[in-house]
């Protein structure tokens, strides 16, 4: 069941984390629905020749996932997403286990949004692959 | 800081926020007369105005904003 924090129940500061993995087939389906097939996603071979070690996990795909933190957990139902940038450091790849940890750095009262900060790191060695921020509206409060 | 230079900070910060060069602000501009000022627009705005000011305003005071020059009033009060 989602979450649905209201605006006085969140906290500067407050942390969430949530660990996600992908697989070749969710490749494969973000190819075919967002119809983004460059070759460095869609080929081995191509990716390989381009100093990747496997087909390359799409960024906007990353940024799922942050998606599925903010509107089920961080703050789950109430929330409406008004702003995202992120800055992608290292390729992630199928089957790779990471961590989406998501912090609380800001809260607006003015108009009852919250800033979420993100990082985004490899479980097997802490090796930061992506990091960012979000606006979210609060719109239960 | 005069009301009058709050108004042309604030005309710079809509020239910037909605990437519009005509917009020219007066005191009873209101939200229907810039076609992209929506409730959305307004959140962005409203943080636009805590940084470049420094100041922190509540949602009570947001809520009773009818137009700029109310915008005005409220800032050079925070500056004061």
């Amino acid at each position: 069941m989602n979450s649905n924090l209201k605006f006085h129940e969140l906290t500067k500061g407050q942390i969430v984390n949530q660990v996600e993995k992908f697989s070749i087939k969710d490749i494969d389906s973000f190819i075919n629905f967002s119809g983004d097939n460059s070759s460095i996603h869609a080929s081995k071979n191509e990716a390989e020749s381009k100093g990747f070690r496997d087909r390359v996990i799409h960024g906007a795909m990353i940024i799922s996932k942050v998606s599925k933190l903010i509107g089920t957990i961080l703050p789950g139902d109430s929330a409406l997403l008004l702003n995202i940038n992120f800055d992608f450091k290292q390729p992630l790849y199928a089957e790779d286990w990471f961590q989406i940890s998501a912090k609380i750095v800001e809260k607006h009262s003015s108009v009852e949004c919250i800033t979420i900060k993100f990082d985004i790191f490899l479980i097997d060695n802490n090796i930061k692959i992506a990091k960012g921020s979000a606006l979210v509206k609060i719109h239960n409060a | 800081m005069t009301k009058d230079i709050i108004l042309e900070v604030l005309t710079e910060l809509f020239i910037s926020f909605f990437d519009e060069d005509s917009i020219q602000l007066k005191i009873d501009t209101t939200a229907k007369d810039i076609e992209d000022w929506d409730s959305l627009a307004q959140v962005g705005i409203i943080l636009s105005i805590e940084k470049k000011f420094g100041i922190k305003l509540n949602s009570l005071e947001v809520g009773k904003l009818e137009n700029v020059g109310a915008m005005i009033d409220l800032i050079y009060e925070k500056k004061s």
